[in-house]
């Protein structure tokens, strides 16, 4: 599947693979991943836990362990970060792209005041110093809408909220004015209320920041009104890809109807039990032949099991890892 | 108070039930009172499923720990069939009242294998041989889905909905008359979400069993409960059968958390997402609690407590201007 507008991407992941030996064999989270993102969009990447979309952008930046073998190509503004020295993945990381983690509690020091951390970041990041450090900092927590932001800095993480404790995360990755900004479940451990408001923040800072945002999350329910285009992955492939809002009303692979009609929403027939897909993710130690999700798949048929299936273009934009793709309806 | 027509004996009755906790000031400050929980009302009669929703801080947790001897009421009384239910005859009712909590692997014995944990209640409760707790174990974890084999394992080889499965199965070994499902389902990923939803509605509807269901999702709530109670700030907000909940829902603050439910379908929001976060129990607003966050709030609002009054349909909600 070809880029309809290639001189807009941003960030573009050829070929991409990460591989780790573990004692009981080797395991490979990412297989082959090729994604762009372009400059201004908004892309979420949709998959359970261990289907590898963490591993992909954690990879993509230089973060995987250090038994990682990584391979295949990052391309940022035309650099290759899969090649880069650690001293150039520096200037790029926190600077030009953010990443932003599920937990901003474990991310947090509990003994820093919110705002000395944000200094903190300010003065590695870009040099700044003295008196223009704090007024920065107070800008960035009102364009999270964190209020009062002048005392707010003076106050430790646990003095906050769990949703404005995400919000300081965004707030603190916004700081160095990034060009994209990876947003790994930023929104799982919070309520539903905090959930709706974080995403329409992160819609709204990318609108008039234009900036890039990648949305990792599991929940296909919260992309539907903020993502460009959605890649759905499982057993550490793109399974799915192409423009959200037609994904969303014709999905073309069986996992991500799947995983479309396993969210509960407010207008279902509850008398009918909730569709789910029967079955567990594949162990990454054995992955199943063929198709990694045959095992799962209601219409899976012998051809299935024999080849990968290659991203097949269901037509411009949208691409799909199912032989069957014709045939996957509600 | 609501109570079924078609049940006189209420299971478990929560009668003006207040919980306070002291709170420490800092160096040299006076303790501060936190107020939990305030006035809480109702019934769930024998079979019944109730929902408790509200954001973290509202006092589902602290409500669903009082219910387990967990917490001491400050004032008010939890009647369990109709008698107190008193720290002397916790352990009785202990049987009959089951916990799962949302951290299912943190509530597992790491040294322990799956079969052990599950029979753990059957060993306290009971003096069973061991061919029959054998076969209570095998005969619960084909009921909650789970392959025998999985009796052998340790807690870090399950996945997240394994894992939950397991605590379902410890809580309903006992055969209990009631589960409280404190966010059963908040950590999960969205496919094993729905099977562990299936799973307790079908438990429920097999074992005729009573349980609360705390979250803060209402699209979830809304396939698994009979009733819906509204928790905001420690205050009932609003109960309501399911279908009239969901149909006619009477609070701001309910209407706001079913606007906040996210969508596949590209629903258009009826109704104003909150924006500020809920605020601190140890400041709450005056008059009503949710006035600070509410659409409609005008003075009134400030200088009175809204008290939850009920409508023909058995529809009550606590606000001076429902909808």
């Amino acid at each position: 599947m070809t880029d309809p507008e290639p001189p807009r991407r941003m960030l573009s992941i050829r070929n991409f693979s990460v591989t780790y030996p573990t004692p009981a064999g080797v395991v490979t989270p990412v297989i082959n991943v090729n994604l762009d993102i372009a400059r201004n969009e908004a892309l979420a990447v949709v998959g359970e836990s261990g289907s590898g979309k963490s591993q992909l952008f954690l990879g993509s930046l230089g973060l995987s362990g250090r038994n990682a073998r990584v391979t295949g190509e990052v391309l940022f503004e035309g650099k290759d970060l899969v090649t880069a020295s650690e001293r150039e993945l520096r200037q790029i990381r926190g600077r030009r792209i953010a990443y932003v983690f599920q937990n901003p509690l474990t991310s947090l020091n509990p003994y820093l005041k919110i705002g000395t951390q944000m200094a903190e970041v300010l003065a590695r990041e870009t040099g700044a110093q003295g008196g223009h450090i704090r007024e920065r900092c107070v800008e960035a927590l009102d364009m999270v809408q964190i209020p009062e932001g002048r005392r707010r800095l003076d106050m430790y993480p646990h003095e906050f909220s769990g949703g404005m404790r995400q919000r300081a995360m965004i707030a603190m990755a916004l700081l160095c004015k990034p060009d994209l900004l990876i947003a790994d479940e930023p929104t799982t451990a919070l309520d539903v209320t905090v959930q709706a408001h974080v995403i329409d923040l992160l819609g709204r800072l990318r609108r008039e920041l234009g900036m890039s945002v990648v949305l990792i999350t599991h929940n296909l329910g919260i992309v539907a009104g903020f993502a460009d285009r959605t890649a759905v992955m499982y057993g550490g492939r793109v399974i799915e890809l192409g423009e959200t809002r037609e994904m969303i009303a014709g999905p073309r692979h069986p996992y991500t109807l799947g995983l479309l009609e396993a969210v509960p929403e407010l207008d279902d027939d509850i008398m009918s039990p909730l569709a789910t897909i029967p079955g567990q993710p594949p162990n990454p130690l054995q992955l199943p032949a063929g198709c990694t999700f045959h095992p799962r798949c209601r219409i899976a048929e012998a051809r299935c099991v024999e080849d990968v299936p290659e991203l097949a273009t269901v037509h411009a934009g949208h691409g799909s890892r199912c032989i069957k793709w014709p045939d996957v309806h509600p | 108070m609501i109570a079924d027509p078609t049940d006189s004996r209420p299971l478990l009755q929560v009668k003006q039930l207040g919980v306070r906790f002291l709170v420490k000031g800092g160096f040299l400050r006076p303790k501060k009172q936190l107020k939990a929980l305030t006035a809480i009302d109702f019934d769930v009669a024998p079979g019944e499923s109730l929902g408790i929703v509200g954001e973290t801080g509202s006092g589902k947790s602290t409500l669903a720990r009082s219910l387990l001897g967990l917490v001491d009421p400050s004032e008010g009384s939890i009647l369990w069939a109709g008698k107190p239910l008193e720290r002397k005859s916790r352990a009785a009712v202990r049987k009959d009242l089951q916990v799962v909590f949302q951290d299912s692997l943190g509530s597992l014995d790491p040294r322990w294998t799956v079969g052990q944990s599950i029979a753990e209640a059957l060993t306290t409760h009971s003096s069973r041989s061991a061919s029959e707790i054998d076969q209570a174990v095998q005969k619960v974890m084909t009921d909650v889905g789970l392959r025998l084999e999985l009796a052998g394992r340790f807690p870090h080889e399950l996945s997240g909905g394994q894992a939950q499965r397991v605590a379902i199965a410890r809580g309903l070994i006992l055969r209990p008359r009631m589960i409280v499902f404190d966010e059963p389902v908040s950590a999960l990923d969205v496919s094993t979400q729905a099977q562990i939803l299936n799973l307790i509605d079908r438990i429920r509807k097999s074992e005729g069993l009573s349980y609360l269901f705390i979250s803060h999702d209402l699209a979830v709530v809304r396939r698994i409960v009979d009733r819906v109670l509204v928790l905001y700030l420690g205050r009932i907000m609003e109960i309501a059968g399911r279908d009239e909940f969901f149909a006619r829902p009477r609070h701001p603050y309910s209407q706001a958390l079913i606007a906040a439910v996210p969508s596949t379908r590209g629903h258009k929001h009826q109704h104003a997402v909150l924006s500020q976060d809920i605020p601190s129990p140890l400041a709450p607003p005056s008059g009503c609690v949710f006035r600070t966050r509410c659409p409609k709030a005008a003075d009134l609002c400030a200088a009175t407590v809204p008290p939850l009054v009920e409508n023909q349909r058995r529809h009550l909600v606590a606000c001076h201007f429902p909808g």
